[in-house]
């Protein structure tokens, strides 16, 4: 395993905000780390970077304990944070070249540019250079030592579209080269594309993880505006969820949607319901699930 | 890539820091704002404050000191009486142009910015944006950084500082005297060194980069404002000067004049302000340690109340302590009345007499450690004695009721130049350039090229006695107002004794009497009294003088006559004259003094041992002399008197 925690534990003051954080990443495989904001992701990203130092628990990266690695250690990890950290009085090319030289096998200058999408800008000053070729210039950066262990903290943030996927397509890039990728994303799109793993973080603690498609589940959304002076059957009623102004129902599988859509109409009749939506859970509604029922539970405690 | 070699490790950490320091000065290089104006600043700067300040003259730091004070003798013979003028350091050296004070000091500046600003700037903008938290997951070990920063700092440092002083050496005659060069270099590293670890501390003491700037030069220029960046040394309040000697940037300052101070000989350290530039070093490098953060200061989340305790507290405690200096150093001065010290009336002074008061300063509270103003103001019978700063003990001797008033020394004018003799205005004060002879008044504009006709002085005014204290510490008072009596009553033929208590003089035979004429100065120190002329020949004549006995009590007259010598060389001027005190040889050289008719003057000294020797210097080879002998006398401490005769005659 390239990266190994288990029960970290960290407080600021009084402040605790990981509780006990477990996870572990394979060599060759990402790992989206989810959580809402202050929920401790950047947190556990530094302490793994060896940045911050972890209260109690045990956290191993490479074999190397991140709080003493020391340079052996940061000789085989490329980190993206998540603010920006560039010298903007230098060239693109020379940013490289700079940070490079800190590494004992740098990668070739040329390479990175076409990698991270930044070809025929290495002659431009850093001053110059748009939010995303700047963000593209990091991941650039984190890539330079030619590392095994790759932490990314929020990685495609103001990125366009079309950067976001070359940045995706590095990624995978990455995990072909055999390295373990530790990200971390507000972008369930990007999760559910780049990761083999997710994990959400809430509170300082894992609340679930796996593969994004499991954790979505196999089940089939059946979501609706219903018109209220039309009443559902008491069948329906039982199954049916309210969810603001939606009805969610579930169902297991393709013929049970159709059977639960046959009930529905003759329930309702025509044009009794409105904004049909047929689909699989997304990572997001996972995600919100997640958070929101965490949250409420933290907010009861 | 085949061409690149795989190594276990990266490159040698000195290699980094080499590595990092020419990055440094390729991005200075590169930002003509940051790293250009840098060096051109102290550049820009020097031919201002040059214009600021015309002909104005400097006691270099560092000039080898001989004592307490100086007295300056300005007299005309026959025509009229004798002038003196007391002045500031004694030095072996006389006041150098202020250019050779000014370019070093404008370099230390410049070291300064190049250094604090510099990095305190870059490295808190390099902080805030991230890049320093970057580096730290970079496998460059972040002293390495640091070291890097530091060492581009030391580079441009002596660039700048090389660039001044070049500046200086081209337009303004500034001296670089090669023997101190290794001092030179070492104070600017060591100087540039501190100065960066004082800037890396700064950077906790700036909570943004927004603020760095402003802070740094809010920082930066009122200590350059007092520590005799911009303006001469002497212009300064005396308060101001020790809170300046207490920062940084005026141990550099004085250390890199030091270094550049021709009279000064190899290797010329100055270690005193090398030690306090050290203690600054380690002031900047324990508070990095402790203080400095590598995070932006928004992303420091360790400390519930990081402004309070990194920048509030030692803001505080610095503000409360300098404002406490300042106003403890600063509450004596204030009020008139405290820097007037009345010695009270002085006994009526008989025709040619003599009358003596003496004060002891350590008993007035307000008066600080060195004299280094006076006053001196008599109103109708009454001497009032204006000391702003006097260590021991000051003797007031003579004064007479038409003296209506004596001179004002003050700083400007004591360590401009020489401060001349009053004029036809009892009021007004001037100073003479002993090497050039130009006149000068108090506001430093020149009035003559030629000093005589100033030295005129009514007889009247000019009645008194030199007196000059002469104890461990030195000479603690630089004089009173006049020389001698009427030189009318000074016999022109022969040799003669003259004393100014009154008794007439008498002819001695036997005696060689040495006149002491025109401008010279007395130096009282450690090493003895000497009488210095303006320095520019070589000695060629040595006369030695041995005492009888000990020396104690107040040596009252030194009683000296051009007849024996004029009648042997009579047109050869005296050079200069020397009495010290325990030591035989000296190195100092001085320059002409006119020859005058005969005039004298007093010592009191209280030297307690050690035998008196007397060196005369004219500008052509003399016969050697032989000392017969020379007699004491004056007033001992248990009031019998001492006086010194001198007695010469050729060798055989």
């Amino acid at each position: 395993m390239a990266i190994v925690t288990s029960a970290v534990r960290k407080s600021y003051g009084r402040r605790e905000v990981l509780r006990g954080v477990s996870l572990t990443v394979a060599s060759g495989e990402v790992l989206a780390l989810l959580g809402p904001n202050g929920a401790g992701k950047t947190t556990l990203v530094e302490i793994l970077e060896g940045h911050r130092s972890r209260d109690s628990g045990d956290a191993k990266v490479l074999g190397f304990d991140p709080a003493n690695g020391g340079r052996r250690f940061r000789e085989r990890i490329g980190i993206v944070l998540q603010s920006a950290g560039l010298d903007r009085r230098l060239r693109v090319g020379e940013t490289l070249e700079l940070v490079g030289g800190y590494y004992p096998r740098p990668r070739p200058v040329d390479e990175l540019l076409v990698e991270a999408g930044l070809a025929g800008l290495a002659d431009r000053r850093v001053r110059t250079l748009s939010g995303g070729e700047r963000r593209r210039l990091e991941l650039a950066l984190a890539l330079v030592g030619d590392p095994e262990v790759v932490f990314l903290d929020e990685p495609t943030t103001g990125f366009d579209p079309a950067a976001r996927r070359a940045a995706w397509r590095l990624v995978g890039a990455l995990r072909a080269r055999g390295c373990a990728v530790f990200m971390t994303t507000h972008s369930m799109e990007e999760a559910h594309h780049l990761a083999d793993r997710v994990a959400v973080l809430v509170d300082g603690v894992v609340v679930a993880s796996g593969p994004p498609d499991h954790l979505s589940g196999p089940d089939i959304e059946i979501r609706f505006s219903a018109d209220s002076s039309r009443g559902l059957s008491p069948g329906l009623a039982a199954l049916a969820v309210v969810d603001g102004s939606d009805t969610v129902l579930r169902a297991g599988d393709a013929d049970a949607v159709m059977a639960i859509l046959r009930e529905l109409y003759d329930c309702v009749g025509p044009g009794g319901i409105r904004e049909l939506r047929v689909g699989r859970r997304t990572l997001e509604d996972v995600y919100l699930r997640l958070t929101e029922n965490e949250m409420d539970l933290t907010d009861g405690d | 890539m085949a061409t690149e070699v795989a190594r276990p490790t990266g490159r040698s950490h000195w290699r980094l820091v080499v590595r990092e320091c020419r990055w440094e000065v390729r991005l200075l290089a590169r930002n003509p704002l940051a790293g250009l104006l840098l060096v051109v600043l102290p550049v820009l700067l020097l031919p201002l404050v040059h214009a600021l300040n015309p002909h104005v003259r400097v006691t270099l730091p560092g000039t080898p000191r001989l004592g307490g004070g100086t007295i300056g003798f300005f007299g005309t013979g026959a025509a009229g009486g004798a002038g003196l003028m007391t002045s500031g350091a004694p030095t072996a050296a006389g006041p150098a142009l202020y250019d050779q004070y000014l370019a070093p000091t404008l370099a230390a500046f410049g070291i300064a910015v190049a250094s604090f600003a510099n990095l305190a700037i870059g490295l808190t903008f390099a902080r805030e944006d991230g890049s320093l938290k970057r580096l730290r997951g970079t496998p460059l070990p972040s002293w390495v950084h640091l070291a890097g920063r530091v060492a581009s700092s030391l580079v441009l440092s002596l660039t700048i500082a090389a660039a001044t002083i070049g500046a200086g050496v081209a337009f303004y005659g500034v001296v670089v005297p090669a023997r101190l060069l290794p001092a030179a270099v070492v104070t600017v590293i060591v100087g540039a060194a501190v100065f960066c670890a004082l800037g890396i501390a700064m950077t906790s003491a700036l909570p943004s980069a927004d603020v760095a700037p402003a802070a740094v030069f809010a920082v930066l220029l009122p200590m350059a404002f007092i520590s005799n960046t911009f303006y001469p040394p002497q212009v300064e309040p005396a308060w101001m000067h020790t809170v300046a000697r207490w920062l940084p940037l005026e141990p550099l300052s004085t250390a890199l004049a030091t270094a550049f101070n021709p009279s000064r000989p190899a290797p010329g350290f100055a270690i005193g302000e090398l030690g306090a530039l050290a203690g600054w070093g380690v002031v900047g490098v324990a508070a990095t340690l402790f203080w400095f953060r590598w995070w932006p200061a928004s992303e420091r989340t360790r400390q519930r109340f990081p402004l309070v305790r990194r920048v509030a507290v030692p803001v505080i405690v610095v503000a409360v302590i300098v404002a406490t200096t300042v106003i403890w150093l600063n509450r004596g001065p204030a009020p008139a009345s405290a820097q007037s010290v009345d010695i009270g009336a002085l006994d009526a002074i008989p025709d040619g007499g003599t009358s003596t008061r003496t004060i002891d300063l350590n008993t007035v509270r307000e008066l600080s450690p060195t004299l280094q103003s006076s006053s001196l103001v008599a109103e109708s019978s009454r001497l009032r004695l204006l000391v702003h700063r006097v260590d021991t003990t000051v003797t007031v001797v003579g004064a007479e009721s038409t003296f209506t008033q004596c001179e004002v020394l003050d700083r400007a004018m004591v360590d401009t130049g020489w401060l001349g003799a009053i004029g036809e205005d009892p009021s007004s004060a001037v100073f003479v350039d002993p090497c050039s002879g130009s006149v000068f008044d108090t506001n430093g504009t020149c009035i003559s090229t030629r000093c005589e006709p100033l030295l005129h002085v009514p007889a009247e005014i000019h009645r008194g006695d030199v007196v000059v204290r002469l104890d461990k510490a030195g000479l603690t008072f630089r004089g009173v107002n006049g020389v001698g009596g009427r030189p009318a009553a000074i016999p022109g033929e022969g040799a003669a004794t003259y004393r100014t208590d009154g008794s007439d003089p008498t002819i001695k035979q036997d005696d060689l009497t040495i006149t002491v004429p025109a401008t010279i100065t007395v130096i009282a120190d450690d090493r003895g009294l000497r009488i210095l002329g303006p320095p520019d020949h070589q000695p060629t004549l040595d006369l030695g003088l041995r005492t009888q006995g000990p020396l104690a009590g107040t040596i009252q007259s030194i009683a000296l006559g051009p007849d024996q010598i004029s009648t042997a060389f009579a047109r050869r001027p005296l050079r200069w004259l020397s009495l010290p005190v325990g030591q035989q040889d000296q190195d100092s050289a001085s320059g002409v003094i006119t020859h005058a008719d005969p005039t004298s003057w007093t010592i009191h000294t209280t030297a307690r041992q050690g035998s008196l020797t007397m060196a005369m210097v004219t500008d052509r080879p003399l016969p050697p002399w032989r000392v017969i002998s020379l007699d004491l006398s004056g007033t001992t401490p248990s009031g019998s008197e001492l006086r010194i005769r001198l007695r010469l005659s050729r060798a055989a």
